[in-house]
């Protein structure tokens, strides 16, 4: 399986005008890779994830898989959201297994494998539990098995653990990491903390202020797992990748208090760079 | 770790359920004590009406709550209990109890207009049900059926008796009722249901697409059981639109009913029987608010969770 993002651009048209929020964007992710997108608020690195969902398109440029054109939502690419988005009519496991219908399995399977995703998110006992009745950390569980039991080819994540507080996050990142080497699903995750896309990533994308275009590339392949941030090399490489970002997040502050209005990096060009973090090779 | 975590969300729910229980009981009972002052009240300001000297007339269009109620023992034909029971005229003395309250007029006034409520509210929903969900569906009907519906809500149901009395009052004497009960509650059904639909947060049909779900299915296994409680919200709107719509028309076409008895006893000057059956129509209204509706919002909200103790 592979993705392809090939000179991808998308323009919005608003009251004020036409706003490009996407520019030239290509990238290509590989079976198995941990992808996380990094920028700056605006910079489109969330369109980029809805359009590899199914739910937006490119204005020009293409969104492929496996060299089929992206045309719409599918199974195949199943996406979490910042919010739960649990189905408050349905108990923990069915919800797990709302996605299993659509793959057309006998009942008693189904039923089987929402408890193996359950189980496989600690929430084993709290398969009865309607959403509202579990907590914000185990609500975002039930959304990650519920996305992980129909096997999707790749795992969309839009600032999934964002709305949580930092011990919740702090043990859903575990939890995220342990799965992930248990299953290498192709997971493509969106977040604007640069310490949580150190620490889960096999890539990490770094994008610059609207309009969004890749900076630069880090590839954290040979960083070993599990990612502490007190590590040395985990340390350097989080202040390195924040280094490459707050230029870019100065850019958006300086738009947001300027009265003028005039566009930002309409006239930068930049070529994206890659950069291989770990031991010398 | 994870195992304090999940003790914590226990708690918070069982703690929760024990603060929704409350409210209820408490509510009830400040209800009924409210009940008794107001009545209190009530005959207070009765007596100092009637006893005014020199003005017998006040006294009888400003009844007491004890005559009212003595007009509502009788007219339901409780006073069979308690043997001073008088026949309606030209009718036989009733061998019990039950014959007694329906020979009365308070129980075949009341089941006429429930049996019509019920034909007028049922046709309104089986129309406006689904055209509810299509306008919510479509930005066409939404834009052309949608808007007619929201117009049409604004005019007072009574508008319509004329043009019902017009075009049915030869048909029968009850089909100018039945047509402005629908009326009534048709275009209220129509914009509350799209409203439930509408307001399906658009991050659970995300979900549902992402996860393949699509076209009817996705209609059938998300949207509509995510409306759920507004459709419900939807149906109760309806229905109370159905019951002020019927009394309007019964008060105003002459066959029978709760509203054919208001207005009968205001031309006999009985304001004991006005105030009584005024009584008795905010009862009916309590009654299936209570054991109809309300049963099964509380249902959907303990279930999805909506009491609002988290959100």
């Amino acid at each position: 399986m592979q993705i392809q993002f090939d000179n991808v651009r998308k323009i919005y048209k608003g009251r004020s005008g036409a706003v490009t929020a996407l520019d030239g964007i290509n990238l290509n992710i590989q079976e198995g890779e941990f992808v996380c997108l990094v920028g700056p608020s605006g910079c489109g690195k969330s369109t980029l994830c809805n359009m590899l969902a199914g739910f937006d398109t490119p204005t020009t440029g293409r969104v492929m898989v496996d060299d089929e054109t992206v045309s719409g939502p599918s199974i195949a690419r199943v996406m979490m959201f910042q919010e739960p988005a649990l189905f408050p009519w349905l108990n923990a496991r069915d919800n797990v297994a709302f996605g299993l219908k659509n793959l057309k399995l006998p009942a008693t399977e189904q039923q089987a494998i929402a408890e193996r995703f359950l189980k496989m998110v600690h929430l084993a006992q709290f398969g009865d539990a309607q959403p509202h009745e579990l907590s914000g950390g185990m609500r975002q569980r039930v959304a990650l098995a519920r996305a992980l039991a129909v096997d999707p080819q790749v795992l969309l994540m839009d600032e999934p653990f964002a709305a949580l507080d930092a011990q919740t996050r702090d043990h859903l990142h575990i939890e995220l990491e342990n799965i992930w080497r248990e299953t290498r699903k192709t997971i493509v995750f969106v977040t604007h903390n640069v310490r949580e896309a150190v620490t889960l990533g096999t890539r990490v994308v770094v994008f610059t202020a609207r309009p969004g275009r890749i900076k630069r590339e880090f590839n954290l392949e040979e960083l070993d797992y599990p990612r502490r941030t007190t590590e040395t090399l985990v340390a350097e490489t989080i202040s390195r990748i924040q280094n490459t970002l707050r230029d870019e997040v100065a850019k958006v502050e300086a738009a947001e208090y300027d009265q003028n209005g005039t566009e930002i990096g309409a006239d930068e060009r930049i070529k994206p760079d890659r950069a291989t973090v770990g031991r010398a090779r | 770790m994870a195992q304090s975590h999940l003790t914590n969300g226990a708690a918070a729910t069982i703690s929760k359920k024990r603060v929704s229980q409350r409210p209820l009981e408490s509510d009830l009972l400040v209800r009924i004590l409210f009940i008794v002052l107001l009545l209190v009240f009530w005959q207070v300001v009765h007596y100092w009406v009637v006893t005014r000297p020199g003005d017998t007339s006040r006294g009888a269009l400003f009844p007491s709550p004890l005559e009212v109620g003595q007009w509502l023992w009788d007219k339901f034909g409780f006073s069979y209990l308690t043997g001073n029971y008088q026949p309606v005229p030209g009718e036989p003395m009733p061998h019990n109890l039950g014959a007694a309250l329906f020979q009365k007029e308070y129980i075949p006034a009341i089941y006429a207009s429930i049996a019509r409520l019920i034909e007028g509210y049922l046709i309104a929903t089986v129309i406006g049900f689904p055209v509810g969900l299509l306008v919510a569906r479509s930005a066409l009907m939404e834009k052309t059926v949608g808007w007619l519906a929201v117009s049409l809500q604004s005019l007072p149901s009574i508008c319509w008796i004329p043009l019902a009395l017009l075009w049915f009052g030869r048909l029968s004497i009850t089909a100018p009722i039945l047509f402005v009960t629908v009326m009534g509650s048709l275009f209220a059904t129509i914009v509350t249901v799209a409203d439930g639909i509408r307001n399906v947060p658009p991050l659970l049909a995300r979900a549902g697409r992402t996860l393949g779900t699509t076209g009817t299915r996705l209609y059938f296994s998300v949207l509509l059981p995510a409306a759920l409680p507004g459709i419900v919200t939807g149906l109760k709107v309806g229905w109370s639109f159905a019951w002020r719509s019927l009394m309007a028309a019964e008060l105003i076409v002459n066959s029978g009913g709760l509203g054919f008895l208001l207005q009968r006893d205001r031309e006999n000057g009985d304001a004991d029987g006005v105030v009584a059956t005024i009584i008795v129509i905010i009862v009916i209204g309590l009654v299936v608010q209570e054991l109809l509706f309300s049963p099964i919002q509380r249902r959907l909200q303990t279930l999805w969770g909506l009491t609002g103790v988290r959100s």
